[in-house]
């Protein structure tokens, strides 16, 4: 028995170790640096580093201040990007899924089409949305014009149009995997049962309604928890949509606000205090979430 | 019967309808790539050009990589990829076979501490890496930031976390029957493992590794932090187009369509695994 439990660690040791130094330790010191004064001065010799207590916290949540304010828009952005985003996709991705799940000539060229977007890295994607919404000469408002549809260009990338736009750009990477998953689940439940429903009365809603939402529900949680943490973290697609100058306003996401406190200002405990709120919201959501979705699961 | 009959016309039309608008949708800004990348200049700019130019033009694909050194990029990113893949792999496998097949102490806190490292964000993994990685290199002199290898453990801090994740639900796929009856034979575990379960992962450790490279491929946050002009990856060295003034949005594109076009034809090649391969996990939630 003792001989058994030795074997096991060794199997383990490799992961265990590469993921303690790699993972546990950086997480952390990632929250150990909130309540540093670490910044430009000490950043590379930590041994003048102080720990301020919460100085950092209050800093940003400061009312009426610069930081505070960038960054209460920054995480209520961030939180209306995450939500819109997840639930933008789900739905499309849902659509899609009942649509490929009929029967019809060209589906699996269709269903192959439709997988690109998820192939094209996340980078191209973003370069091609920047490039296709530009005011003047993008495509989207050249075709826009053409129809008759408008008569003055639409600022795609400004004010408030500029969180809808990075909501359109993830809903185009991110559907095929939606649509993949929910139409994978939808695969496996048997015909017999909708079969069954008709002949006992049931009409669309209530077939879809007691036998493929249950049948989907699984993959759905699984989905959009990935989407949210995905949505929560996003840094790719704004910093590449707006270059080297700042996203306006709320669509200046969490993650480029740390960056930018970080690695443009040099305040690092700042930027870590900031990360350590959304790691905080994150896990409470998450938390929150699997209770609310094994709770179902157990009635 | 009239009624019906046009209730199911109706919705044949809708059906069509609704699978052209995404079929639209999901294929034109990757037409938008192809065309932007034969379009010169002046095509590009003018507000009532054509969106397919008039005149294709080659000149992109040429320039392109004069403007910025794209191919020391890509041999880079392929260096630095590969190596991420290759490590996350060799770490994360015996551990995955472990949550698999063993039972021990500590089994549930080491999953859920590996699921709850997806939460962080990328960005909060980058402050203290680099935190540490700049007075690692003041400590022993080993450099760190700025070198391939040191992108390469940036990288396995989501590779092994999420190929441990991956193995397990294909090692879960594969009955401990086979192990026994190997070991009945006079195997022991690690040998039965290796010959009788190992070979029956491939596909699922291609899916992972494939996986795992993409996002090691378009990781910019990392990448753009960590490295400088020398060991600059291929994704955070397209941003060179764009300088403070005007984005060459020609060589851009082509710059784009060349690297991914080949991977779109790759996972045609490998679509049978792949998407497997993606859906695996959700599905089994």
């Amino acid at each position: 028995m003792k001989k058994k439990k030795q074997r096991i660690g060794v199997w383990i040791l490799p992961a265990l170790v590469s993921m303690s130094v790699i993972q546990f330790l950086p997480g952390f010191v990632s929250v150990l640096m909130g309540f540093t004064n670490l910044g430009v001065q000490n950043i590379t010799n930590i041994a003048n580093t102080k720990f301020v207590g919460l100085r950092n916290f209050i800093g940003i949540f400061k009312k009426g201040t610069v930081t505070g304010n960038q960054f209460m828009i920054s995480l209520f952005g961030t939180l209306e990007y995450t939500f819109l985003a997840t639930a933008v996709t789900f739905l499309f991705g849902l659509g899609l899924a009942l649509l490929l799940n009929q029967d019809f000539r060209g589906r699996a060229f269709v269903r192959a089409a439709l997988i690109v977007p998820w192939i094209v890295p996340g980078v191209v994607a973003a370069f091609i949305w920047r490039l296709m919404f530009l005011s003047d000469y993008g495509v989207i408002n050249k075709l826009l014009r053409h129809a008759g549809l408008i008569k003055e260009n639409i600022f795609w990338l400004l004010e408030d149009k500029a969180l809808m736009s990075l909501v359109i750009a993830h809903l185009w990477s991110n559907l095929p995997f939606v649509m993949i998953s929910i139409l994978a689940a939808l695969q496996t439940i048997s015909e017999e049962l909708y079969e069954a429903c008709k002949i006992d009365g049931g009409n669309v809603f209530q077939r879809f309604l007691y036998i493929t939402v249950p049948g989907i529900k699984n993959v759905s949680v699984m989905i959009v928890l990935l989407s949210f943490i995905k949505g929560a973290g996003e840094f790719t697609l704004p910093y590449v949509m707006y270059g080297r100058s700042a996203p306006p306003g709320k669509a200046n996401l969490i993650s480029i606000l740390v960056y930018q406190t970080s690695f443009q200002t040099w305040e690092f405990g700042q930027g870590a205090a900031m990360s350590c709120v959304v790691l905080v919201i994150m896990l409470l959501l998450a938390i929150l979430y699997m209770r609310l979705a094994m709770q179902e699961e157990k009635e | 019967m009239k009624r019906t009959k046009i209730i199911r016309i109706t919705a044949k039309i809708g059906f069509v309808l609704a699978l052209m608008a995404y079929l639209v949708f999901s294929l034109f800004p990757f037409f938008v790539m192809v065309s932007m990348s034969f379009s010169s200049k002046f095509a590009i700019m003018g507000s009532d050009t054509p969106i397919w130019p008039k005149n294709p033009i080659l000149t992109n694909y040429k320039r392109m990589w004069e403007v910025v050194p794209l191919l020391k990029y890509i041999k880079n990113s392929i260096i630095v990829c590969t190596a991420t893949v290759v490590f996350s792999l060799l770490m994360s496998v015996p551990a995955s076979y472990a949550l698999s097949r063993f039972r021990f102490r500590g089994k549930k806190t080491f999953s859920i501490s590996i699921l709850a490292t997806q939460l962080f964000p990328g960005i909060t993994m980058l402050l203290p890496i680099y935190l540490m990685y700049v007075n690692f290199t003041k400590l022993t002199g080993i450099p760190m930031t700025k070198t391939l290898h040191g992108l390469v453990i940036a990288f396995a801090t989501f590779g092994i976390p999420y190929s441990i994740w991956m193995l397990k639900s294909y090692f879960d796929s594969i009955p401990d029957e086979l192990e026994q009856a190997a070991m009945i034979d006079g195997c022991s575990r690690t040998k039965a493992m290796v010959k009788v379960v190992l070979p029956l992962v491939v596909p699922g450790m291609v899916a992972t590794g494939l996986y795992v490279f993409l996002l090691a491929w378009n990781n910019i946050l990392f990448a753009g932090v960590l490295t400088d002009q020398a060991t600059r990856t291929f994704a955070t060295g397209l941003q060179e187009f764009a300088s403070e003034s005007s984005t060459e949005y020609g060589l851009l594109m082509a710059a784009c369509s060349v690297t991914t076009i080949p991977i779109v034809a790759l996972f045609f090649a490998f679509q049978k695994y792949f998407v497997g391969g993606m859906t695996g996990g959700a599905v089994k939630g």
